[in-house]
């Protein structure tokens, strides 16, 4: 397995400069799927924006083996409106640039032809979360970190992102290129069909700060 | 005896260079308003007009010439507006306070030191009516080719990228930021740049009122109507700011004694709805 994401003794606080979490270590090798988890306060989302580059971490490292134009980063949404009354298709128009093509979008799933004209301001929060999971999806990516992708989101797309998240790092109806997902999520993928050793749950709560480090079993056994 | 036609017809160059830049403007404050940046704007306008003020203040003891009365205020206008920028953005970014309540209270910090500039170069006073409510009558020919080269360029440059502009707007509004998602990403300071050229160079030359005005009048009727779609939004406000300022600055050289800013900014506010409601609906500016 290749690793694609190695994440060394890594520690991080608020924006005050708290300490929050210390020395979280390790690997996202290629169709690993790292399942964020944690108690409300400890950083996931914060955890999440270190490692797509978009805050500072206290120390450690991070290395992306896969360079940073193929990480995707899908925050959770701050602000609903936007100044401009934008359709659905307008905001799959602008943010895929040449990779926009209807039938690729139709075909994947989560949105239909019904959605195109929709308004962006008006269109209710899951609706507005299969657009962007949908622009996610379809960027030329080879990791995705995404911060609750299923917020909003009924059971039933619930399922579905699920599918498209293994159908993601399993490759499936793509050339056999290298992908790995981190995630924060209350989803479980112990039994989905993922190959047996990508799963890495990682308990943020274990990193506290001032606490002795602990890791799970599969980040022991990749650190022996 | 005053003619109105003779009046028009040696102004014709004016008007038409006035309501290009009144089109590139307001295409610029339209993704301005889109990253909720209008408070924002509104500071570093009024601290490029401080540059301004305090360039011409100094350029008054020396001799008169292109230099001092143009070039000069330009490169204060863009040093002050820069300044101006960088506080607002350390603050906004400390979170002291609420973002409005930090950029109104800077805003009100540059107008009381704009009132002082005036008071410490005497020169000033003529120059600060002036430079607030702007006159596009007084405009020397070679500032009005400036500023038309000035402000065809951005528009080229925002027309050719609407697209990546629209969202890099649409990023820094929903998540505060720009390039998350990856693919093909327009790099952040070219739009930085040019908005602070286009926005130091009309305040020198236009006044601050008509700057504000372009920027941010046509794109905020259009918000209240609503007509969806992104290309419209682009085309509507253009045709707006435009039609409005040949309008009203023809009215005003017209009448010989309406001032021709607070005239462009009337006809704008009075013709907005109408015409942005006929465009909304027009086959003309159809989405691309």
């Amino acid at each position: 397995m290749e690793i694609m994401l190695q994440i060394e003794k890594l520690s991080y606080g608020t924006p005050t400069g708290r300490p929050l979490v210390k020395d979280v270590s390790f690997n996202v090798s290629n169709g690993d799927i790292a399942v964020i988890k944690g108690p409300n306060g400890i950083g996931k989302s914060t955890f999440l924006k270190i490692v797509s580059g978009f805050h500072k971490q206290l120390n450690g490292r991070i290395k992306n083996f896969s360079g940073p134009e193929k990480m995707v980063f899908f925050p959770q949404i701050s602000g609903g409106e936007f100044h401009i009354d934008l359709t659905i298709l307008d905001v799959l128009k602008i943010s895929l640039g040449r990779r926009f093509d209807t039938a690729m979008i139709l075909d994947f799933g989560l949105l239909n032809k019904g959605h195109f004209s929709r308004s962006w301001n008006t269109a209710s929060g899951g609706e507005k979360q299969r657009t962007l999971l949908t622009r996610v999806f379809l960027q030329d990516s080879n990791v995705l970190v995404l911060d609750e992708p299923m917020n909003h989101l009924d059971k039933e797309t619930r399922l579905q992102v699920k599918k498209k998240i293994l159908d993601y790092v399993n490759n499936t109806g793509q050339q056999k290129v290298r992908r790995a997902v981190i995630l924060v999520t209350h989803e479980s993928f112990e039994s989905t069909d993922l190959k047996r050793g990508n799963l890495i749950n990682v308990d943020l709560g274990q990193f506290k700060y001032r606490r002795r480090s602990q890791v799970t079993s599969k980040i022991a056994t990749e650190l022996t | 005896m005053y003619s109105p036609l003779q009046a028009l017809s040696s102004y014709w160059l004016a008007i038409l260079i006035s309501s290009v830049v009144a089109a590139s403007l307001a295409i610029l404050g339209m993704h301005l308003a889109a990253r909720d940046r209008s408070v924002q704007t509104l500071c570093v306008t009024q601290g490029s007009m401080f540059g301004v003020l305090i360039a011409l203040g100094i350029g008054g003891y020396f001799h008169e010439n292109f230099f001092t009365t143009s070039i000069m205020p330009l490169i204060g206008a863009f040093v002050f507006a820069n300044v101006t920028y960088k506080i607002s953005e350390k603050f906004i970014a400390g979170k002291l306070a609420s973002k409005n309540t930090v950029l109104v209270a800077i805003f009100a910090i540059l107008i009381s030191f704009c009132q002082l500039a005036s008071a410490l170069f005497p020169s000033l006073e003529s120059h600060m009516t002036q430079k607030f409510f702007g006159d596009l009558a007084t405009i020397a020919n070679k500032e009005l080719i400036l500023i038309l080269i000035v402000s065809v360029a951005v528009a080229v440059l925002l027309i050719k990228n609407w697209k990546d502009f629209s969202c890099e707007s649409f990023d820094l509004a929903l998540f505060g930021r720009a390039g998350i998602f990856g693919g093909r990403q327009i790099d952040p300071r070219i739009f930085q740049i040019s908005s602070f050229v286009l926005i130091c160079i009309s305040v020198q030359a236009m006044g601050f009122l008509f700057t504000t005005g372009a920027l941010l009048i046509p794109t905020t009727i259009q918000g209240v109507i609503r007509s969806r779609g992104l290309w419209r939004h682009h085309v509507s406000v253009a045709i707006l700011a435009s039609s409005a300022t040949f309008i009203g600055f023809s009215l005003s050289i017209m009448s010989g004694k309406l001032p021709t800013v607070p005239t462009i900014i009337f006809i704008m506010t009075i013709l907005g709805y109408p015409v942005l409601r006929l465009l909304s609906r027009s086959p003309l500016v159809a989405e691309v």
